[in-house]
């Protein structure tokens, strides 16, 4: 027996461990829930939910509730075959809104109950805020139809070990896509005889299992090999769907995985940093307008994300955009301790549901400050929002295009410079969003002639390391992949690296220094901030030139 | 002084017990660093941001922040007051946090504002050495350390 429901329970039943389970293994009588002992997989996901504290590993039971562990061996005892227990939606025991997560269907006999509620629940069917990442295929299995056939279409040709920086670093098959395939495919097989058992970790086929959760934990998401997979494989959404299925469906998934999880629910940041301190990289800096963190209206909200916010490797990133949003006359506010995780960890941690919360606090936060654009330095944080939040009518930015619409209108120049400079595109904002001219046409009219193309860019872009959520479990495996991408770096020629996104910032910085390379990495924003000039700034530096040449007041030079 | 193993705790120092933050009681205010095993189990430091001298801080919140091998976070004061002095030293060269923990290794004086009291929950003199031994016994059972043998930060 792993976990035991203890006396708290009775005269409370709250069911949300019932919500929660990922293999329906909570049963009841009048009193109370019982843990089915065989059944439970100790994934741990009931604890934190109890509102009463009542659940405990069998060896944490308090002295007072021992009794409550034979409780459960004579309920199952006298009781075989009883029916699972009822959600909160079938005891109609309020707490859940209308339309909200249905992890088990009414009237559904229990054995199909099992066979559904986790892959429902595990990705948030329902709900007040419609999930976009909901996959089409009435809550199975989390793969889709479209990724079943692909999993089959896989000739295994071996174009995705071409690839994949991880596998070149590992030198196994399982962390490329190719690997990850073959083992599940394989998994299949062997399952295909009963559909409740896919719902298990059948200890018969637990090698092929963990050897299946090291593969795909090793693969930092970076999208690369779907350019190259002939077959046309959605290699990202279904390396994805894989770890949503281990993560939520099996509670596999590295250790690190779950204390950010619960990092993320506590603190919502994924570094436990006491969120109300989000803000703190502004009191680096002066002369801020004294609003800024607390409007309660404005035309757009700057979030920051969490690695800008919290990480001091990368701390000049958002003080940098901040400062370039100012200098560009935008009415912005931040949220401050009122920013939460933008859930994008989570889900491609595979804990997706884990991230509902996330998104609906934050759709709130604009739809209060009344923005009609939310703008982003971080390509993860506007992954998340462009792809997951359901928001319509308010424009999504990155600091590359707004900054490139600076550019454009003139209102931001470029000293040009003589300096031989390269850009490195991130997973999420090329790949993953397509946009890749943005910095590019900034980078043009800052070097003049000296921009230069890494050996691989564009949609063959290399992978920094960073993503993924690889870092939390395996930063030597980061480092290594990351070497790959300094190694083109300092191939190119370039004197200067210009990035554009904080977590490729941070791994690449520290790999170049371990490298012992002269080659300086800036964001973009770092870049407009040192080497551009504002249309204001022109413009007073212009008056102050008259001023010194009249030795009077001169004519005020209007702003264009 | 409080000793387990390799590490060493100066016990005349006041500890916050979950952060491994040491606050030395000066004339000019509280010197604060990092311990002997805090610098063991978060790894060779690589980048620190530490508020500038005249802001306040609050006990157990941040007065700045730490990225290192095994981990990224904050830096939690454990007294309140106003940032006095700040090392730039070890701003410009953050390994120093591994080599001399009560020494170079300093991060920030904080003038407090309230001293006794914030004191008060802070590990000092006999009450040293028996936490230190239940984190070190703690860390190493969760996996959080590695074993002594492999180990590279006395």
């Amino acid at each position: 027996m792993a976990y035991v429901v203890a006396e708290p329970c009775i005269g409370t039943k709250d069911r949300a461990c019932v919500e929660v389970c990922p293999v329906a293994c909570f049963y009841e009588n009048e009193d109370q829930l019982f843990i089915h002992p065989q059944e439970c997989i100790d994934c741990n996901a009931c604890v934190p939910v109890c509102p009463v504290t009542a659940i405990f590993a069998e060896a944490d039971v308090p002295e007072q509730w021992k009794s409550y562990t034979q409780k459960a061996i004579d309920y199952f005892a006298e009781n075989a075959g009883v029916p699972a227990a009822k959600n909160k939606a079938e005891v109609g025991s309020g707490g859940v809104a209308e339309g909200s997560t249905h992890w088990v269907w009414k009237g559904q006999p229990a054995v199909a109950a099992k066979a559904t509620a986790a892959p429902a629940a595990a990705l948030g069917a329902g709900g007040a805020v419609p999930m976009r990442f909901l996959p089409e295929n009435g809550g199975r299995l989390p793969f889709s139809a479209r990724q079943l056939l692909e999993m089959d279409a896989c000739t295994r040709c071996g174009e995705c070990l071409r690839a994949c920086s991880s596998f070149a670093v590992k030198g196994e098959e399982g962390a490329a896509l190719m690997g990850m395939i073959r083992t599940r495919r394989r998994l299949f097989e062997q399952d295909a005889s009963s559909p409740a058992k896919l719902l298990r970790r059948d200890g018969s086929f637990a090698d092929e299992w963990a050897h299946f959760q090291e593969g795909v934990f090793a693969c930092t998401l970076c999208g690369r090999c779907e350019e190259f997979c002939p077959v046309g494989i959605r290699t990202r959404d279904l390396a994805l769907t894989m770890r949503q299925e281990l993560a939520s469906f099996r509670c596999m998934m590295p250790a690190n995985l779950e204390l950010a999880r619960q990092a993320v629910v506590e603190e919502r940041n994924v570094f436990r940093f006491p969120n109300e301190d989000r803000a703190m990289w502004t009191e680096f800096l002066d002369d801020l307008p004294a609003d800024l963190l607390s409007k309660e209206r404005a035309e757009v909200l700057y979030f920051v994300g969490c690695v800008s916010s919290f990480s001091p490797a990368v701390q000049e990133i958002p003080q940098a955009f901040l400062k370039v949003l100012l200098k560009a006359g935008v009415d912005v506010a931040l949220l401050a301790g009122e920013e939460w995780c933008c859930g994008f960890p989570l889900i491609v941690g595979g804990r997706a549901a884990d991230a509902r919360n996330l998104i609906e606090h934050n759709v709130e936060q604009v739809r209060r400050l009344g923005a009609g654009t939310v703008v982003f330095n971080c390509p993860s944080c506007l992954y998340a929002w462009r792809k997951w939040y359901p928001l319509e009518g308010v424009q999504l930015v990155h600091s590359t295009e707004f900054i490139r619409d600076l550019v454009r209108s003139g209102r931001l120049k470029f000293e040009r410079s003589d300096l031989t400079v390269t850009y490195h595109d991130p997973c999420d904002l090329g790949r993953g969003l397509g946009e890749y001219d943005a910095p590019r046409e900034v980078l043009r009219s800052f070097a003049d002639g000296g921009f230069v193309e890494l050996a691989e860019s564009r949609e063959r872009a290399l992978c920094c390391g960073g993503g993924g959520d690889v870092e939390m479990w395996d930063p030597e495996l980061v480092g290594e992949v990351n070497s790959i991408l300094t190694g083109t770096v300092e191939g190119s020629g370039a004197s200067l690296l210009v990035q554009a996104c904080p977590q490729c910032k941070r791994t690449t910085q520290r790999g170049l220094e371990k490298a012992g390379s002269g080659i300086r990495t800036l964001d973009i924003a770092e870049l407009a901030l040192e080497f551009g000039t504002f249309a204001d700034e022109r413009a007073s530096s212009h008056s102050r030139r008259e001023e010194v040449a009249t030795d009077g007041p001169g004519e005020r030079v209007r702003p264009p | 002084m409080a000793r387990v193993k390799e590490f060493v705790l100066p016990d005349d120092l006041y500890y916050d017990r979950k952060e491994h933050i040491w606050g030395r009681v000066e004339q000019g205010g509280v010197r604060v660093g990092l311990d002997a095993f805090g610098s063991c189990a978060a790894g060779t430091v690589a980048y620190i941001k530490l508020l500038p001298p005249g802001r306040q801080v609050q006990k157990g919140r941040p007065f700045g922040s730490m990225e290192a091998g095994k981990y990224v976070g904050p830096l939690k004061a454990p007294v309140s007051g106003t940032v006095a002095e700040v090392n730039q030293e070890v701003l410009a060269n953050p390994a120093l946090v591994n080599a001399d923990h009560y020494g170079e290794g300093w991060f920030v004086v904080i003038a407090p504002s309230n001293l006794e009291t914030d004191l008060a929950d802070l590990a000092h003199g006999d009450g040293v050495q028996p936490w230190l031994e239940e984190e070190v016994r703690d860390y190493e059972e969760g996996g959080k350390l590695k074993p002594e043998a492999e180990r590279e930060c006395a």
